[in-house]
């Protein structure tokens, strides 16, 4: 990425197998561009992030980016044609078992082999990047109890986020009692200060965070057993210190089931785990009572708890893209990649998820497994769930949404491949189903939608302790527990919603910075969120996304 | 590079690099000018500020939402004042609450710091960076009853109580920060996040600050110049949040690290 003249790009081939060339502006019918030594007459506008094809095609042609298979032409198209839905159908290569062994030369990581951030350790030996408290109700009916602890403990404790927007509320409701309908109508707000909350009680204690879900009964009994092992997941997870949990009682999602979750992740788990069952107290009162009682003291030792210097090897990263566009591919996903490589290459994690979004790459990845057995694992996950959603009349080719297709993501082949590039190049040494807790240093993949919330959900519970999210189009999201760090793809973004990005990848696009250069100063910035240092945008909105997969039926 | 100011334990001052690996190696010679970076482990024992400054310039309303918070706007010049160079006060070390005077509205700002590395006057923008010997954090400590109600308004005296300029916790050199735009700050107070800004947002950027500076005065080696504060200030809160004995503010900003000090009544 680092040519000469790269601030004058104007298109770019990303692989020298492709015969569709990208954009980086916005370029006119009738004008020729020109890359590496070959020239190009636009047959019709190529907006910034659109594809043209760089050869003549028939109809039924085979269209490569990223050195693989994203589509198919509908019609015959002539050098210089713009791709569009009209002219481009989804196609994707078929895979089959591995035939080469992953050979990879890491990156240099000199720069941060003695590198360390400051994180809580657990007893289990696992480091984590947060200190948290979380409050989980085993079934949706104890959502209400929920949140009426969520309301007396964040107020008191300091940790409510401030109330922005009650002053507005407030404002119209005293013109509308005043009777005023001219002025309510009209009256337009700038931004106030809200009041400030309370100081904080516990200093050492980064939140007490209340995951609200809709699941534990109802449904298959596989989703319940697969709700049971996600909220193992987050009671193991580094983050947390530990647990205050609500049952009902006669609900699939039985305390003992998540009992043996935990104890298949950790057999020796020690965390404080505090468990209260509705149908087993004298009241609602009673139960809400003891449970803030014996939360309350849990908090007193949480806080006690102190940052000390962990290894790199600590860090496992959620790698994950949203609301991506036609950069997507080229800037924040390979930058994050480069991340995922230098922590592979210093024994830490990475999770690569969203298998709808790694329909047409499948042969790359299963090259990359480090075992045969990995590799089946893999294939046999895709093929499975493939065949669950046609099953229900969908498809994988369903995937781009109108918001990727307008800014050039044309077939889920194509968002695939530049969105498997967040997996940098590191062998792939495991292969997680959903909600598995991850304990390969490594590249994991993980099967997860590409759904944004239900797969960074599913990525902390497999022990993601940041979350590296990139975006070309701009999403707000979070998660309750592990802090997750926004990129955007192009700078124009990164000016127009500073409040969401936490950082601007767009300089690889004008060709002010390189993929490596970036991709460094991302783990820079990794390591001071890690450390309690910098706080993300996600953390400062108080966006706490959090939505288990729900796999089956509703019954 | 990053470049550490410390006591050894012998009680000398040295300088020490700050090792990719993570250990610190003790430089030899003028830090700011010939020096070559020792095989031979610091020996620290206090970290200080990473600069005696010769004279401590400061930039008011160059956030354009703080302006608009403290209700004053930007001006058609920058807004220019200064600190003591009494203020000055190591990473770690207290934010002391002056015990005579007092002060009931003691309010942080975090700020983007630029030392000055070669003397610098009448510098035009475009080559003003070549006079930074680096950057750090900086906490333009201010009591707002001395600066604005007491005797007019006396930005000076409010600003200049002993330990009202920590800075730290290390130097980080142009070569590690090329462009000082684009880089994360924000203040914590307790933990808290109270101002989240970005050095982009600067109405006036470090480059124009150099070469306005350096037209009215001379620009000494290891002068520093606090660069403005983004919102989010303690007397903008609602109501205000006046630090007090025992609270710890933490500015941090990316690429260079975290200043962190406690208030104490002394």
């Amino acid at each position: 990425m680092s040519g000469n003249g790269a601030a004058q790009r104007r298109v770019l081939r990303l692989d020298p197998r492709d015969n569709a060339l990208v954009a980086l502006t916005d370029l006119r019918k009738g004008e020729t561009v020109s890359f590496a030594g070959s020239e190009y007459m636009l047959l019709s506008d190529v907006p910034a992030k659109h594809k043209f094809v760089s050869e003549d095609l028939p109809a039924g042609g085979d269209v490569i980016m990223y050195g693989v298979l994203v589509g198919r032409t509908a019609e015959p198209l002539q050098r210089g044609g713009l791709l569009s839905t009209r002219n481009l159908r989804h196609a994707a290569a078929a895979f089959h078992d591995r035939d080469a062994v992953p050979r990879w030369s890491p990156p240099d990581i000199s720069r941060f082999r003695k590198k360390t951030f400051l994180g809580y350790h657990r007893a289990d030996g696992l480091v984590g990047t947060r200190n948290y408290w979380i409050v989980l109700p085993l079934v949706f009916c104890e959502n209400r109890n929920l949140a009426v602890l969520k309301q007396a403990f964040e107020e008191e404790l300091g940790f409510a986020a401030p109330q922005i927007y009650r002053r507005q509320v407030a404002e119209m409701v005293r013109l509308y009692r005043e009777g005023n309908s001219e002025d309510l109508r009209s009256v337009s707000f700038t931004e106030s200060k809200p009041p400030l909350a309370a100081a904080r009680v516990f200093r050492n204690i980064d939140g007490i965070k209340f995951l609200i879900h809709e699941g534990g009964c109802g449904g298959t009994r596989e989703d319940s057993a697969n709700l049971c092992a996600l909220l193992a997941g987050y009671i193991h997870h580094p983050n947390v210190a530990g647990a205050t949990v609500l049952s009902l009682g006669c609900q699939h999602a039985q305390v003992a089931i998540l009992q043996e979750e935990i104890k298949r992740r950790d057999a020796n788990f020690r965390k404080p785990l505090l468990i209260f069952e509705q149908q087993k107290s004298a009241s609602e009162a009673a139960m809400i009572s003891q449970a803030i009682h014996e939360t309350f003291l849990g908090l007193v030792e949480a806080d006690k708890a102190q940052r000390r210097p962990a290894p790199l090897s600590q860090l496992c990263v959620g790698l994950k893209c949203g609301g991506s566009d036609g950069f997507s591919g080229i800037s924040a996903n390979p930058a994050i990649g480069h991340v995922a490589d230098i922590l592979a290459a210093l024994g830490g994690r990475g999770i690569l998820s969203e298998f709808p979004e790694l329909c047409g790459v499948e042969q790359e990845l299963i090259n990359r497994c480090v075992s045969a057995s990995v590799a089946e694992r893999f294939m046999h996950l895709m093929t499975d769930y493939a065949a669950r959603a046609k099953a229900v009349r969908a498809g994988f080719e369903m995937n781009p949404s109108p918001g990727n297709i307008r800014d050039g993501l044309l077939t889920d082949a194509m968002k695939s491949a530049g969105a498997a590039k967040k997996g940098g190049t590191s062998p792939v040494t495991e292969v997680l189903d959903y909600p598995e807790y991850s304990s390969e240093p490594g590249l994991n993949l993980q099967c997860t939608p590409g759904n944004d919330v239900e797969c960074v959900t599913a990525q902390v519970a497999a022990g993601a302790n940041v979350v590296l999210f990139t975006t070309g189009l701009g999403t707000p999201t979070g998660n309750p527990i592990a802090p997750v760090i926004k990129l955007s793809t192009n700078s124009d973004l990164a000016r127009r919603m500073p409040d969401i990005i936490d950082i601007d990848t767009g300089g690889i696009i004008s060709g002010e910075s390189t993929i490596e250069h970036m991709g460094e100063s991302i783990l820079e910035r990794v390591i001071q969120v890690a450390s309690g240092e910098l706080h993300t945008k996600a953390e400062l909105l108080a966006q706490n996304d959090f939505i288990p997969w729900k796999r089956g039926v509703s019954l | 590079m990053k470049l550490i100011r410390y006591l050894d334990h012998s009680g000398k001052i040295q300088y020490a690099a700050d090792q990719p690996g993570g250990a610190h190696l003790r430089v030899e010679g003028d830090p700011f000018g010939k020096n070559r970076v020792s095989q031979e482990p610091a020996d620290i024992a206090k970290i200080l500020a990473p600069v005696v400054p010769v004279m401590i310039w400061c930039i008011g309303q160059n956030y354009r939402r703080h302006a608009d918070e403290v209700g004053m706007s930007s001006g058609d010049y920058p807004v220019v004042f200064a600190k003591g160079a009494n203020s000055l006060q190591d990473p770690g070390a207290p934010i002391a609450i002056p015990s005579r005077a007092g002060t009931t509205e003691l309010d942080y700002e975090g700020e983007l710091v630029v030392i000055i590395g070669k003397p610098c006057k009448d510098v035009s923008r475009e080559r003003a960076l070549e006079y930074v010997a680096g950057y750090t954090c900086g906490n333009d400590v201010s009591a707002r009853d001395w600066q604005l109600k007491k005797g007019g308004s006396q930005w000076c005296r409010g600003k200049s109580f002993d330990t009202f300029a920590p800075i730290g916790p290390c130097l980080v050199t142009p070569d590690s920060i090329a462009d000082p735009s684009g880089l994360g700050i924000q203040t914590t107070v307790n933990g808290r996040v109270m101002q989240d800004g970005n050095t982009r947002d600067m109405v006036r950027d470090v480059p124009t600050l150099i070469e306005f500076l350096s037209q009215s005065t001379t620009l000494l080696p290891g002068t520093a110049i606090f660069t403005g504060t983004p919102h989010g200030v303690g007397m903008a809160q609602n109501p205000p949040l006046w630090l007090k004995d025992g609270d710890e503010v933490s500015v941090t900003i990316e690429k260079i690290g975290r200043l962190t000090n406690r208030v104490r009544r002394l």
